[in-house]
């Protein structure tokens, strides 16, 4: 990683967005450096593709700002989105249009496609030129997506939930595609993604959104060395589980109670101890089981205010 | 909900209840209106002649009723079903419901024809009658119950190619719609007539249920090209075509291939209809019979100014330019890049929106497009018009019109060639004229401004119909009428200051651009005056009147605001 | 050099190719100075972050197990170097305390844990390296 400064690719501040009455993003602040494959996970329904949304320019910053390699995506589409490289959840792409239409279409955008790599990975994907986009199944309709949203090389790459609804060999191009990106140097990528193994495999900064707050925005060992799940053991039973500062999500019955816990692990344990329980064991947890005690841990509020 | 048929019903009704609701309080208002006027007080001045206000209600009427059997004829099909394709319009997701298909299909069916009919009693009786028309109840009502119960038909329908529905559709809904017409003039009795209206309904149920059983069962043939046709008309890869030389080039492929065969398909089908009129001479002998009759005098002047054949070309280029308005209403479309709307909003799509292109330059290529769309269009025409007029001689006979003996040769070219781009270039303004509505990307507004342009065309046939026998209060609106111009176009040009100040300061256009369009905009005004001074008789409007009429004419706020619409919708 | 990673089993995947590259040297299917993938092109055959395969191998170049070329390239080194094997000493004996607690709760005696231990290391072959 760079030692100094990093570029921000991907800068938002005290963004919020109201869908009418229903808030979907709270005051939330990102920072992308560069470099960095960027993973954004949280429930269904939490603000992920919102917030996608709004750094590609297709929502309004209601409050707050978004700026885009220093530009906001709204006041000039054409300087920022040349420059990123989009594959959605829908991926709608138009179903009239042949495979080298498309190709023939798409270069005409941007000055940095390279003819050799859209060919390259053309073959790569076994796309066939001649057929029709809505002839194509859902995965190599998903790889046509990726073939021109990586011809030109963009700075930065925005996922949305692409592996949603596809097979394991069109998700393993994605991820290839994504590690690619990343190995040439200054190349962004950011991807929401509910497939949690694949965000630990290959992101190395992970926020979380839930009910459209940011969660946890950290570098993914960092988030993995704060969260611990301890087993403590009681002298005596208990009906229910301690109070624990830092526990996320209790289960287990009478004298040991398993949690799932945040914080540095000196702390976790003065305070296991302090409320009279014996840690028997600790484990690292992945990323999907952090996942589910914090979306599983914050209080369902009213989402109208 | 206890049965199945309930059930279905409700479904069939509840997207449309707001639109229902909407037209059943504008027949409310009507009628209450007709309640308190005095009878006969809005009947026609003049026996004859004067048919400007039940031709208002009338045309409001034909306006409800196309609104409901629009609803009613898509109301068991979703609202963005593509005429043009093949498959069944019918929602595919109810074939899975636990009923028969005789029920499936009768139910939107009956539906559909019972609000037809009702409608038309309800506007007839309420609303026409007491105005002091004396139409008919019972046929209209089963006509528009067999029109709707036909379309509904017809686009459940599994065709086995993709445009096969919309050429079987016109023709059967036109010959229905003026059978009874036809037969009435020709005498048969009304009750007849309604009978046998009547047995059209059970036969397009016939034809509903086998279509609905079929695409159910999933055995509708798809036809393709053989393969030999297929192979004949090869595929070229098209990278081996050369690259677009810039994004604005692609976008208008784009475009074109997305929107741009829509005029010239539409007009082509027409000219042919109006060709086959020509060349058989059925067009001629209809104005024959209608000058003769004695009919609206307009007719017979016309024929005496232009010849027969003068008329019939009048009319068809008035077609033209009405296919013209009623394309442009979806070229600024940018909702579908497909068949299928994305995520079934109503916004831009996605894959437009991403384009690195500003909204400036996506909306060029639009109107690059429709120049080319145009030019098609017209081609098509003057090689229809040449081939009914020229090998046929009657272009001999309207040379003989009396208007082009009064100049010369010379200048009844200059003047054909200059009517012919004036007209092109109209055509081209109805085109683009309403690309900001589509480009907005909201239902409401789209709903609000095509109700409130009705509504204002309503107001104005009022309007004339309360001056018409006040001649001494239309002479005093017409000496008005240049200083009502005069702050008219002051307004015209303070909002297009306003927008243009807009559009610079959110950077959607730069400055030399907009002096571009702007100077493009006074030139084209100039154009259109010196025009406009060269054909126009000796004694007609002034200069000044020439500008104000032009300058009031050409659509400059329309372009302006394009941009911002699009801006508006694509970052929302 | 074949590594396969399990994303389930809870262990960080920096650790898991530390330790099967381990094992491969262990088992001798690395031999000194063979040379390992670079770390974009492991990074693409394993579909991870190349920062995770960076820190891999750091934490195999502190242990020891591997050593970084100036020019470039990634080597096994020598199994006998002195700087690690402190460092060896302490993985060996976290190992070892794990195998005696649990062979303790299936009560296997110390005797017919050693014999269980010397059969496997015939089976494996022979040892690379002295000892």
């Amino acid at each position: 990683m760079n030692g100094d400064a990093a570029e921000k690719i991907i800068e938002i501040v005290g963004l919020t967005r109201r869908f009418g009455a229903k808030r979907a993003l709270r005051d939330v602040s990102l920072t992308v450096p560069r470099g960095s494959v960027f993973g954004l996970v949280g429930p269904n329904g939490s603000g992920k593709t919102t917030l996608i949304k709004h750094v590609l320019g297709l929502l309004r910053a209601q409050t707050g700002s978004v700026r885009v390699f220093g530009r906001d995506p709204v006041r000039d589409p054409a300087g920022v989105l040349v420059r990123v490289g989009c594959l959605t959840e829908e991926n709608d792409l138009p179903g009239w249009m042949r495979v080298d239409e498309l190709i023939r279409y798409m270069r005409a955008f941007y000055p940095a496609w390279s003819d050799a790599y859209a060919e390259e990975l053309r073959q790569a994907f076994a796309l066939d030129p001649a057929a029709k986009v809505r002839t194509l199944s859902k995965g190599q309709r998903a790889r046509a997506g990726l073939l021109v949203a990586l011809a030109y090389r963009p700075d930065l790459l925005v996922l949305d939930e692409p592996s949603s609804g596809l097979d394991p060999l069109v998700r393993r191009d994605i991820l290839a595609a994504i590690i690619r990106t990343i190995t040439e140097d200054g190349r962004t990528v950011l991807f929401s993604s509910h497939l949690l193994e694949e965000v630990e495999r290959v992101a190395d900064h992970v926020a979380m959104i839930h009910q459209g707050r940011i969660v946890f925005d950290a570098p993914l060992d960092e988030i993995r060395a704060t969260h611990r799940r301890l087993t403590l053991q009681f002298a005596e039973a208990r009906p229910r589980p301690p109070e624990l500062a830092g526990a996320l999500a209790w289960e287990g019955a009478g004298r040991e109670w398993t949690a799932v816990c945040a914080g540095q692990s000196g702390g976790l344990r003065a305070a296991a101890e302090a409320v009279g329980g014996r840690i028997v064991e600790e484990q690292d947890l992945r990323l999907d089981e952090i996942f589910l005690a914090r979306a599983g841990a914050v209080p369902v509020a009213s989402t109208k205010e | 909900m206890r049965s199945p048929v309930l059930a279905l019903a409700w479904q069939v009704w509840r997207p449309y209840r707001r639109g229902l609701a909407v037209c059943a309080a504008v027949w409310l208002v009507l009628a209450a209106l007709g309640l308190f006027m005095p009878r006969g007080a809005w009947a026609p001045a003049a026996p004859e002649g004067n048919l400007i206000i039940p031709a208002a209600i009338v045309v409001s009427a034909l306006f409800a009723a196309a609104f409901i059997l629009m609803l009613f004829a898509f109301s068991a099909v979703p609202i963005d079903a593509q005429l043009d394709a093949g498959d069944t319009g019918f929602p595919t997701r109810m074939f899975t419901l636990p009923v028969s298909t005789a029920v499936l299909t009768a139910v939107p069916m009956v539906q559909g024809a019972a609000v037809a009919a009702l409608g038309w009693v309800a506007w007839a009786g309420a609303v026409l009658r007491p105005v002091g028309m004396d139409v008919d109840l019972m046929w209209p009502a089963v006509l528009t119950a067999a029109l709707v119960a036909w379309l509904q038909a017809l686009v459940w329908w599994p065709f086995p190619l993709r445009f096969l529905r919309v050429i079987v559709v016109a023709p059967v809904l036109a010959v229905i719609a003026m059978a009874p017409a036809f037969a009435l003039a020709l005498g048969a009795p009304s009750v007849a007539v309604t009978a046998g209206l009547a047995a059209l309904l059970p036969a397009a149920y016939g034809v509903a249920l086998v279509g609905v059983a079929r695409a159910r069962r999933g055995d509708a043939p798809t036809w393709t090209w053989p393969s030999w046709l297929a192979s004949a008309l090869a595929w070229r890869p098209s990278t081996r075509r050369a690259p677009f030389a810039s994004p604005l080039q692609a976008q208008t492929w784009f475009e074109w291939r997305m929107r741009g065969l829509s005029f010239p398909v539409t007009v082509g089908l027409v000219a042919v209809v109006w060709l086959l009129i020509a060349l058989t001479g059925v067009g001629e002998q209809v104005i024959g019979i209608v000058a003769a009759g004695g009919d609206a005098a307009g007719v017979s002047a016309a024929v005496a100014a232009m010849t027969a054949p003068g008329v019939l070309l009048v009319q068809f280029l008035g077609i033209v330019l009405f296919l013209a308005g009623v394309v442009g209403a979806d070229l600024g479309g940018v909702r579908l890049v497909d068949q299928k709307p994305s995520g079934g909003t109503f916004g831009c799509h996605p894959f437009l929106a991403l384009r690195p292109l500003t909204d400036g330059e996506l909306i060029l290529a639009k109107l690059r497009m429709a120049v080319r769309s145009t030019l098609t269009g017209w081609s098509i025409v003057l090689i229809v018009v040449f081939l009914a007029l020229g090998p046929t001689g009657k272009w001999r006979e309207l040379a003989g019109m009396p208007l082009l003996q009064t100049h010369s040769a010379l200048e009844v070219c200059a003047g054909l060639s200059a009517g012919l781009a004036g007209l092109v270039f109209l055509t081209w303004l109805l085109l683009v004229g309403n690309l900001w509505l589509g480009m907005t990307g909201r239902r409401w507004l789209v709903r609000a401004f095509g109700a409130f342009a009705f509504g204002v065309c309503m107001a104005l046939v009022l309007l004339a119909h309360w001056l018409s026998p006040h001649p001494e209060t239309v002479a005093a609106l017409m000496a008005a009428l240049p200083y009502v111009a005069v702050v008219a176009v002051l307004l015209k040009l303070l909002l297009a200051a306003w927008l243009a100040r807009i559009l610079l300061r959110r950077g959607l256009i730069g400055p030399r651009a907009l002096g571009i369009s702007a100077a493009a905009w006074g030139v084209v005004v100039a154009g259109v005056v010196a025009l406009g001074g060269q054909l126009a008789p000796v004694g007609g409007p002034s200069l000044w009147r020439l500008v104000l009429g032009a300058a009031l004419v050409l659509p400059l706020n329309r372009f302006a605001a394009a941009p911002l619409a699009l801006e508006w919708n694509r970052h929302r | 050099m074949h590594i396969h990673l399990s994303p389930n089993d809870g262990v960080p995947i920096y650790l898991q190719i530390v330790q099967q590259v381990k094992y491969l040297v262990a088992s001798g299917r690395l031999t000194p100075n063979d040379e390992l993938p670079p770390i974009r092109a492991l990074a693409e055959r394993l579909l991870v972050n190349p920062n995770t395969v960076g820190r891999a191998y750091r934490e195999l170049e502190a242990a020891g197990v591997v050593v970084t070329r100036r020019g470039g390239g990634t080597h096994v080194s020598d199994a006998a170097s002195p700087l690690a094997r402190g460092e060896r000493l302490d993985v060996l004996t976290k190992r070892i305390d794990a195998l005696l607690a649990e062979s303790r709760q299936m009560n296997f005696s110390i005797d017919e844990v050693l014999d269980l231990i010397r059969r496997r290391d015939r089976a494996m072959g022979s040892r690379p390296g002295k000892e």
